[in-house]
């Protein structure tokens, strides 16, 4: 270590050096091209499209879960709040298409608002965010089905449901939405001061408090982005899903296996919003192969616990 | 094997011969040799970082030593891990207690060697045992009682029951009066005397010249890592001692004063400032000048160094800032009022590790942007000229604070308040775990900053550092700021101060 | 001073029984008295029985059995989340190996037993050799073994013999068997606890694990053992509740949010999250409140839904009551 100071400029070469590429981009890769190999179909246009419109919804909720993981926490609920969504909206409109943005925009507040609660729960009554969302969950699946009364009613009409539905020039809308949430995401964890905390809050919150970051505030308001994530991946589902008292089941462990897959760490401070696409992107993929492979459905839980739990041991290794 | 012990009347129960123990570049212990003696109460005394703690640690089995023996009543002994010096019957009363709150004094005695007769414990034999032993030390608690609910004091004494409750010959005591009351010394001191007259051989270390001279038979200084003296305590008076402890091996280190007293802005004042640990803090921060707070372990001096920087801020008190009330009840109001913080833990308080040293140094810029503001980039040429007046010539800026050196990741954190332009700086021990060429290097920039009108208060539990670059030299014990020194005071009577009256 | 110490014995004796019994239990009396009033005027059944008490009783036994071995590990400082599937799949295994066949329980019921005893061993290693978040390993072997009872058992039906459901609807000396049952656990588990070397040393792991360590306790043997007694107490409580149900489903462990609940009984019954502090009687206390509370929304005939809302309110709130006093981060 020199004492003195060389003027030679050692500033950050931040351009010239040669990332690493994440390894979630070889990982969907080497499922996509076994998934073309064993039904060709999946090379063409519609079925492209088609299962990239499926994933959408996952896509959304895996950056959502991005924001509470980067925080150090979890969020457990949003399963339960996209059922929740769906199942108020579909008895609200009933098929009324009329009132079909009120609707959307009621999702984002009820998803802003739950996603406040957790926030405050974990952050002032210092309940782990795994028991405190897990409780959440309880709430919001009770919640809806006692308000629907106990099985799917009304519906959703076709305004409602053009999000996740509707494609221009061929293009699935979802995935527009998808692409600016995405965009959206990061520039707010990449590019704004508010995402610069809050990777400090997920790796070290005495020393981010002790540098005036306000810890409880960033929590808070990663919850609610997580929250926002759940109304819109709400209704890209109601695209292609009907309106069931299981819409929304098992997503919020789909999300944070794919925020896992692509490279986030969990309790914190680790991650990045393409990446956790991507990881989104091949857990899907991972399903679909499964699924032609004549796996049944629920050794999707196995393959997730797998992931969940070697992702944990494997980065408490390298530590 | 080893050389023939030089005889002081008996043979001495445990003696290290020409113990030397190097970390990395720095030579910890040079070839130290002492002997301890049953039933004499033997001081160890030293500046921070001359070498006592690794010789503790020797002792405890913590570390093993690259050269030198172990004696034990004349054998050799070998111990590389804590379990074997227990096994030879030594063992330590931590500052840190090593007790379980939630559980009886009598389970705390006996966590890890329960008494247990086919499988049953015996409850009962481990309670009567337990009053027996506490009866022995006179300790007149029951021994049912819930340890997490005594005081600081009478869990040290738990402490202590748990280590002589079973074979133990040598007990080390480490600073053990940093966290008592005065009464509370008082009653340990009687503790140890009886523990001597029982035949123990007792190492106890201290800062603080009272304690040493009431307590102990003999003494030891240990000065850059090699014994500066072993005596009889009778045979020394506590400015020898003292001044066999000190010397102003970096004096050219520190930099030249400019002899005059800041009186310009900014000045923080605190009026009757209370707070845990804190109380009637009376103190003014001026602008153009360098305060320093010397205090021992225990003396408040890290509670004010948070409540100044308001984590958590004082519970009482007016605090100033030119003339204007400042409420500092968090880190984000101290930092809008112009104040900077480089805290004591700089591994776990004052960086993000893993991260980039491109964030840790942009974050406080980062924290008073606003959340949707977007994040200073702070161009090249302002990040270079903040590095060049640090010293600071990082490689690459998105490597993890983690791969530094303690200089450069303190560089970094001092170069975080240049950034924002703090104009009161608050220091906790600003060079902790640094090199000697980065101790100059901030030694030489605080001064700067000082000059260029900042108002610099550094708090450390190292005299040497106080004395060279403050002012002016506050000392702070049992909570308080008791004495104020100008900076050419001799370092004898700045320790004594701050070590107190006799406590016995 | 030594004779005060001495005749000190008897009363401290007394008052380390009395310090066994958790000011918790003194909130139940006190909730049960009240409820008197309360379900002389609501309730559709008309008022406090003897039969609401022993329903209650009988409810509470299988939550109980799981929160129990969730103390052992809530004790070292762990957490087991995976605790509902264990329970699915032990009583689906046990209705699986069973078939109506009387001779195939005591079969059954060991293997069963050995088998959740090894899922908590999984958890164990996960927690201590891998350093994975306990909350994270459980929630993880949790979901895979979801996923293996969804694909293997989806549209199964097999049952237990009429004689294995004796466990449940069997009545000894006037009074339901499973009351027994718990008695019995109780009374092993605060034997375990109290007077064991194991459990001193559980306490003291939890408590300060370094400090354990120092102290020459084994602290990983002593996590992965707690953890073992918790997966072998949830596949009894399997066992059990495939006694009362009469065929198991892969279903009926989640369904019963037997994770959430265990660990908020414990949590209400005075033990710490961290570890270190708690006890089986404490537990218990916890159980029979929510146990309670569960009946009572019954008897006020509360809907369902509702129900499964005001649940998780309670979990949050039950939790939140003892870890607001912490000054520690969580997430």
């Amino acid at each position: 270590m020199s004492i003195i100071s060389t003027k030679s400029g050692t500033l950050p070469k931040r351009f010239l050096r040669l990332r690493a590429i994440e390894p979630i981009y070889f990982i969907l890769i080497a499922i996509v091209a076994a998934m073309v190999l064993s039904n060709p179909i999946y090379l063409d246009y519609g079925p492209m499209m088609q299962l990239l419109r499926r994933s959408s919804p996952l896509m959304v909720l895996a950056v959502g879960q991005l924001f509470v993981i980067v925080s150090g926490g979890f969020d457990l609920a949003v399963g339960s709040l996209i059922t929740f969504l769906i199942l108020i909206c579909a008895l609200l409109l009933n098929g009324n298409p009329e009132l079909a943005y009120f609707a959307i925009a009621l999702c984002v507040l009820v998803g802003l608002m739950s996603g406040a609660v957790n926030g405050l729960i974990v952050s002032f009554w210092k309940v782990p965010s795994i028991i405190a969302t897990l409780g959440m969950l309880l709430i919001l699946r009770g919640g809806g089905l006692y308000m629907s009364g106990g099985s799917a009613r009304g519906n959703l009409p076709d305004t409602f449901r053009a999000l996740g539905r509707d494609s221009v020039f061929g293009f699935p809308v979802s995935l527009i939405v998808v692409i600016v949430f995405g965009a959206v995401a990061w520039l707010i964890l990449h590019r704004t001061s508010f995402g610069r905390q809050l990777y400090m809050v997920g790796s070290n919150p005495r020393a981010a408090t002790l540098s005036g970051v306000n810890v409880a505030g960033i929590r808070i308001a990663a919850f609610m982005f997580s929250g926002l994530s759940a109304a819109i991946a709400a209704t890209l589902l109601s695209g292609f899903s009907g309106v069931s008292t299981s819409a929304g089941d098992g997503y919020e462990l789909q999300a944070i296996s794919a925020a896992v897959l692509g490279g986030a760490v969990l309790l914190g401070g680790r991650g990045s919003v393409f990446p956790v696409i991507a990881g989104a992107l091949a857990l899907h993929a991972l399903f679909t192969l499964l699924n032609i492979w004549g796996f049944p459905k629920p050794m999707r839980d196995v393959v997730q616990g797998l992931i969940i739990i070697c992702a944990v041991a494997y980065s408490a290794r390298r530590k | 094997m080893g050389m023939a012990g030089t005889a002081i009347g008996a043979e001495p129960t445990l003696s290290l011969r020409n113990i030397s123990k190097r970390y990395g570049a720095v030579q910890a212990l040079t070839s130290v040799s002492v002997d301890f003696f049953r039933g004499r109460v033997h001081g160890l005394v030293g500046e921070n970082g001359a070498g006592k703690s690794t010789l503790m640690k020797v002792l405890t089995g913590a570390v093993a030593p690259d050269e030198g023996d172990c004696m034990m009543d004349g054998r050799q002994i070998v111990m590389n891990h804590p379990r074997e010096a227990q096994a030879h019957g030594i063992s330590i009363v931590h500052q840190e207690l090593n007790l379980f709150p939630h559980r009886t004094i009598a389970e705390n005695i006996f966590a890890g060697r329960e008494l247990v007769v086919g499988g049953r414990l015996q409850i009962q034999a481990m309670w009567t045992r337990t009053a027996e032993i506490l009866r022995r030390l006179e300790i007149d608690l029951d021994p049912d009682t819930l340890v997490g609910g005594l005081s600081v004091a009478s869990q040290q004494m738990i402490e202590i029951a748990r280590s002589v409750a079973f074979d133990v010959s040598v007990l080390i005591f480490d600073e053990p009066t940093a966290t008592l009351a005065e009464d509370d010394c008082r009653v340990l001191f009687s503790l140890i005397r009886k523990l001597r007259a029982s035949g123990l051989v007792i190492i106890y270390i201290s800062h603080r010249m009272a304690e040493i001279f009431d307590l102990c038979d003999e003494v030891t200084v240990i000065k850059d890592g090699r014994k500066a003296l072993s005596t009889p305590t009778a045979d020394v008076d506590p400015e020898q001692l003292v001044s066999a402890m000190i010397g102003r091996r970096l004096e050219e280190y520190y930099p030249p004063r400019k002899g005059v007293l800041g009186h310009a802005k900014p000045t923080l004042t605190i009026n009757g400032g209370f707070g845990q640990n804190l109380s009637s803090i009376n103190l003014e921060l001026r602008g153009g000048e360098i305060t320093g707070v010397f205090g021992l372990k225990g003396s408040g001096r890290s509670e004010l160094a948070y409540a100044l920087w308001g984590s958590p801020g004082f519970r009482e008190g007016a605090v100033k800032l030119d003339g204007r009330p400042l409420t500092l009840t968090n880190a984000r109001q101290a930092m809008r009022a112009g104040i900077g913080f480089v805290p004591e833990d700089r591994k776990n308080e004052g960086l993000a590790l893993e991260h980039a040293i491109r964030k840790n140094f942009l974050l406080a810029k980062c924290v008073l942007t606003g959340w949707l503001g977007v994040p200073d980039p702070a161009g090249a040429r302002a990040t270079q000229a903040i590095f060049d007046r640090v010293a600071f010539a990082p490689t690459d800026l998105e490597a993890p604070a983690s791969s530094l050196s303690g200089g450069n990741q303190q560089k970094v954190v001092l170069s975080k308040w240049l950034l924002v332009d703090a104009q009161i700086l608050i220091l906790a021990e600003p060079t902790r775990g640094v090199d000697i060429g980065a101790k100059a290097t901030i030694y030489g920039l605080l001064r700067k900053l000082a000059d260029e009108g900042r108002a610099i208060l550094v708090l450390s539990s190292e005299l040497p550092e106080v004395l060279g670059i403050s002012d002016r030299v506050l000392v702070m014990r049992d909570g308080t700021l008791v004495a104020e020194f100008p900076p050419d005071a001799a370092e004898a009577d700045v320790l004594l101060e701050a070590g107190g009256k006799l406590h016995a | 001073m030594h004779s005060l110490i001495v005749n000190l014995g008897p009363r401290v004796r007394w008052r380390r029984i009395l310090r066994r019994v958790p000011p918790i239990f003194w909130a139940l009396m006190l909730m049960l008295l009240l409820s008197v009033p309360l379900l002389a005027v609501y309730s559709r059944a008309g008022g406090m029985s003897w039969a609401f008490i022993s329903n209650m009783l009988e409810r509470s036994v299988t939550l109980a059995i799981v929160a129990v071995g969730q103390t052992f590990v809530i004790l070292v400082g762990s957490v087991d989340l995976s605790v509902a599937f264990v329970i699915s799949l032990a009583a689906v295994l046990a209705s699986f190996i069973m078939q109506g066949d009387p001779s195939m329980i005591a079969v059954a019921v060991p293997l069963i037993l050995l088998g959740g005893a090894l899922i908590g061993v999984v958890n164990g290693v996960l927690v201590t050799r891998l350093n994975v978040n306990p909350l994270i390993a459980t929630l993880g072997t949790g979901l895979i073994i979801q996923g293996v009872l969804n694909t293997s058992f989806q549209n199964f039906a097999g049952s237990v013999p009429r004689e294995y459901q004796q466990l449940a609807y069997g009545r000894l000396l006037g009074l339901p068997a499973p009351i027994f049952l718990l008695a019995a656990l109780v009374a092993l588990a605060s034997f375990v606890l109290v007077r064991t070397r194991f459990g001193a040393h559980l306490y003291a792991v939890g408590g300060n694990k370094e400090a354990a360590r120092l102290a020459g306790i084994r602290t990983t043997r002593v996590i992965m053992l707690a953890h073992a007694i918790a997966g072998l107490l949830a596949a009894a409580a399997g066992l059990f509740l495939v006694s009362r149900l009469g065929s198991g489903a892969p279903w009926v462990g989640p369904d019963g949010i037997y994770d959430l609940e265990s660990i908020a009984a414990v949590v209400v019954g005075g033990a710490l999250l961290a570890g270190g502090r708690g006890g089986v009687f404490g537990t218990l206390a916890g159980v029979l409140i929510l146990g309670f509370i569960d009946s009572l929304f019954n008897q006020l005939g509360i809907d369902p839904y509702l129900k499964q809302v005001l649940r998780g309110a309670i979990i949050i709130a039950a939790v939140a009551v003892y870890s607001i006093r912490s000054r520690e981060e969580v997430a």
